[in-house]
């Protein structure tokens, strides 16, 4: 089969790489039929995240038809249409049992730290990801969602992510009616989060970013007030001004290790690689969030050290929430929301490339030039 | 500077997941139930043949019995060698995250010096390709 192969840092290939086969008796083989590249897998392209070994195919939010089944795999039969969450979850472990499938413990045995993930390094578990033709996927019977009958694949494909990871980062702020909530980054999971914030009943919901489409794009399509970083520089004060000098109630990260705003921060961490990371953006919701009131994190981080201000954020009393979306328990109400057109999942889509240009989308992504908000790849194009 | 396309207060005529019984992440631990097609008892080993990703210092116990993992790319060379060593310390270290990305790096490495060989057979052949018609010229 053809599929993206990771080839060091900044360096992807499509590539002759052997079929996926069933490996277990509970698995499926998927042709892929739409993969979008997601902001995190550019923190592999880039070479952040441990364990990414050459030769990995990238992609965890996709859609496709099941094309084989294992003996054990009973719901799926060849021909469905498939939506697939990014976990892999195994749905009877002690945290899949209490819906926490982002959790899952037999998926990532080897680690206390992540569950399995498609195509994100050895870290979550090794699992090749979808960014090719063809894609194992293990206890087929349980993540995947047969797409309705009346509904296009491009209506459904960001209930793999996007959706649930924005309207999860907003709901595990605990919005209540009435609140302020500031979301940091415009991309698509931010975007989400911000529109999700409204649905939770937010008064005000502001959006930071410093990519001029990327914030016409949240005023247009979530509705939100807009801070341009290029201008302000340090989002805080003006947060503050904003809310009577207290701050908003809920910060949302949805940047993660990459963020931009500190010539420090962004030279030692991003481009030396000697820290992991840059970590402003969290630095910045910690500040800006008022006392007593709650940070959500949904962006990536990825080696266990950083520079969090964590004795700030103990000493305001602050309440920290944040997790890997559980994705199969959001689906079906978010389903709702797509059909209802509250959550427009296509909309958030600006551009599509055949399987074989995968590294010029991943270099369009990367840049956000072209107001470029999400890229799907097409393998089946 | 900055954008505020509302005018003060908004009227919030969106907010249909204002209560909490309409989230479907509250509460955070549901009451346990089995997805309905999930395996109840420990399902089938995974076929054999198939390395695991490496023992973890974790739950390397509790992944001798756990039928499914990954494996995409298997262990090899010189980063295989700092990988597995690097899986022998505790997550919770940062020696171990620093040792996997030594083990990136030298992955990488390995690919493109592996990827450059033919260089070699090629400049043998370009060499012997100039001598041959060099000796062809030379007789003439």
């Amino acid at each position: 089969m053809r599929a993206l192969v990771y080839e060091g840092p900044y360096r992807v290939r499509v590539r002759d790489k052997p079929d996926p086969r069933i490996e277990h008796p509970a698995d499926a083989v998927v042709r892929v039929t739409r993969a979008a590249i997601c902001g995190s897998d550019l923190h592999l392209f880039h070479g952040f995240i441990p364990d990414t070994r050459v030769g990995t195919t990238f992609g965890h939010e996709f859609t496709g038809v099941v094309e084989e089944v294992g003996p054990e795999c009973h719901d799926l039969v060849p021909g469905d249409r498939v939506v697939v969450p990014f976990n892999i979850s195994c749905g009877a472990c002690f945290y899949c049992r209490r819906g926490l499938y982002g959790d899952c413990e037999a998926t990532n045995p080897s680690s206390d730290l992540a569950s399995g993930v498609y195509g994100y390094s050895h870290s979550t578990g090794g699992y090749d990801g979808a960014q090719a033709e063809l894609v194992r996927v293990p206890f087929a019977d349980v993540g995947p969602m047969k797409i309705p009958d009346d509904m296009e694949e491009d209506d459904v494909l960001l209930l793999t992510d996007v959706l649930p990871t924005g309207y999860q980062a907003a709901e595990m702020g605990g919005v209540k009616e009435g609140d302020t909530v500031a979301v940091f980054g415009c991309g698509p999971v931010g975007l989400v989060a911000a529109r999700s914030a409204w649905l939770l009943g937010a008064r005000r919901v502001i959006s930071i970013d410093r990519v001029e489409a990327r914030l016409r794009f949240a005023e247009r399509w979530a509705g939100a007030e807009t801070i341009d970083l290029r201008d302000v520089g340090d989002p805080v004060p003006v947060l503050k001004e904003w809310t009577d000098g207290r701050g908003p109630d809920v910060c949302v990260d949805a940047v993660g290790l990459e963020a931009s705003g500190s010539a420090f921060q962004t030279l030692v961490g991003r481009k030396l690689k000697a820290l992991p990371g840059s970590s402003i953006a969290l630095d910045w919701a910690i500040h800006a969030v008022r006392k007593a009131g709650t940070v959500s994190i949904v962006g990536v981080y990825g080696p266990p050290a950083n520079l969090v201000p964590i004795g700030v954020a103990m000493n305001k009393g602050l309440t920290f929430r944040m997790a890997q979306a559980n994705v199969k328990r959001y689906m079906p109400r978010l389903l709702e929301h797509v059909r209802a057109g509250r959550l427009d999942g296509r909309g958030l889509v600006t551009h599509r490339f055949p399987l074989e240009r995968a590294a010029r989308a991943y270099e369009l992504f990367d840049a956000k030039e072209d107001g470029c908000v999400k890229a799907v790849l097409l393998p089946q194009a | 500077m900055a954008r505020r396309p509302g005018e003060g207060d908004r009227a919030n005529r969106d907010a249909v997941d204002v209560n909490a019984h309409m989230r479907p992440g509250v509460p955070l631990d549901r009451p346990e139930t089995f997805d309905p097609f999930a395996h109840r008892a420990p399902p089938a080993r995974q076929r054999e043949g198939v390395p695991p990703p490496g023992p973890g210092a974790v739950r390397d116990v509790a992944m001798r019995d756990v039928p499914v993992y990954g494996a995409a790319q298997p262990l090899h060379g010189v980063s295989g060698v700092l990988r597995r060593a690097a899986y022998r310390l505790p997550e919770r270290g940062t020696a171990r995250w620093l040792l996997l990305l030594a083990g990136d790096r030298v992955d990488v490495l390995e690919h493109r010096a592996a990827s450059g060989l033919w260089v070699i057979p090629a400049a043998a052949g370009l060499a012997l390709g100039y001598a041959a018609v060099a000796r062809a010229l030379a007789r003439r």
